[in-house]
């Protein structure tokens, strides 16, 4: 039987597995402008940026700079290991919802 | 939201919240096909309509120069719409997805600058009004045609592919079929198209919802 304990914590919290799986839907060697995902989440910068903190220390996600002076801006996309870990995770619920 | 929401959501609610977040992102990173399906067959129906009735040396409506007009705004209007929505949806998105955006997007301009240099010269040409108003209005058609199946190979869209060929297909038998007849071709065949396929996208995604 699976467990809970077995749930990646890194993506076990509502905000991040909501931003891996906005992430998880760009295509391959796309990456994401950070307002276009605080759009998405609806969040405050600094609530968001706490989260994608805890990804990128994981390995899960990667940010970039793109563009200068107003034209600045940080992207994000999923790492491979990201990509794999948040198919783990959701092949994990599933099978916690089959037992 | 923090860290403890996941503690009090099952483990239904979080694989469905995965599920709803990465469908809803992969739909919002695309542009409508029905909106943009829709205001250019409504764009080209009407205005190709009114330039039918108003065409030719007994026409049913005496007002060509209007309807000119009216089929030139509503082409704008489409322009403008679609310009703004894809702008909106694809917005914040780089890398691969973008820069093939940017290319497409480039043929796009280039192939209508040249289309206006060629319209340009056909109103030079020593050509009859009638061969000069049938390229110039099946032209822009045929163009329209041939990027959309260049682009459905970018996207791996068959319906935008399948509706490519159709208008291509519509821009030959307006040819064929001339002035002003050509104009009534190109309002049922290229607008009702446009029409059909903006219903047949709205099918697909509401399957694939």
């Amino acid at each position: 039987m699976t467990d809970v304990a077995e749930l990646d914590p890194v993506i076990h919290a509502v905000v991040r597995l909501r931003v891996t799986s906005i992430l998880a839907a760009l295509g391959d060697g796309d990456s994401l402008a950070f307002r276009r995902l605080q759009s998405e989440l609806e969040l405050t910068a600094g609530n968001l940026i706490t989260h994608l903190r805890k990804l990128e220390d994981a390995g899960y996600i990667v940010s970039d700079k793109t563009g200068r002076g107003r034209n600045a801006s940080t992207t994000l996309a999923l790492t491979p290991t990201g990509r794999q870990a948040f198919e783990k995770y959701s092949a994990t619920l599933r099978s916690m919802l089959d037992s | 939201m923090t860290d403890h929401d996941s503690d009090v959501m099952s483990a239904a609610e979080m694989l469905a919240l995965a599920d709803h977040e990465q469908r809803a992102a992969a739909q919002s990173f695309v542009p409508d096909d029905r909106l943009l399906y829709s205001v250019w067959g409504v764009a080209w129906g009407v205005g190709s309509l009114a330039r039918w009735s108003t065409a030719g040396d007994s026409p049913r409506i005496d007002a060509s120069y209007a309807s000119g007009w009216l089929l030139g705004l509503l082409l704008a209007t489409a322009f403008v719409v679609t310009v703004l929505h894809i702008k909106g949806r694809v917005g914040g998105i780089y890398g691969r997805s973008a820069r093939l955006g940017r290319l497409h997007g480039a043929t796009w301009a280039v192939t209508f600058t040249a289309y206006g240099l060629i319209s340009a010269g056909l109103g030079r040409a020593d050509v009859s009004y009638e061969i000069a108003t049938v390229m110039a209005s099946v032209l822009p058609c045929f163009i329209v045609g041939i990027l959309y199946m260049s682009g459905a190979t970018l996207w791996e869209d068959l319906l935008q592919f399948f509706l490519g060929a159709w208008i291509v297909l519509v821009s030959g038998v307006a040819v064929l079929i001339g002035f002003p007849d050509h104009f009534l071709v190109l309002a049922i065949g290229g607008g009702g198209g446009f029409v059909v396929a903006a219903g047949l996208a709205a099918r697909r995604d509401w399957t694939t919802r």
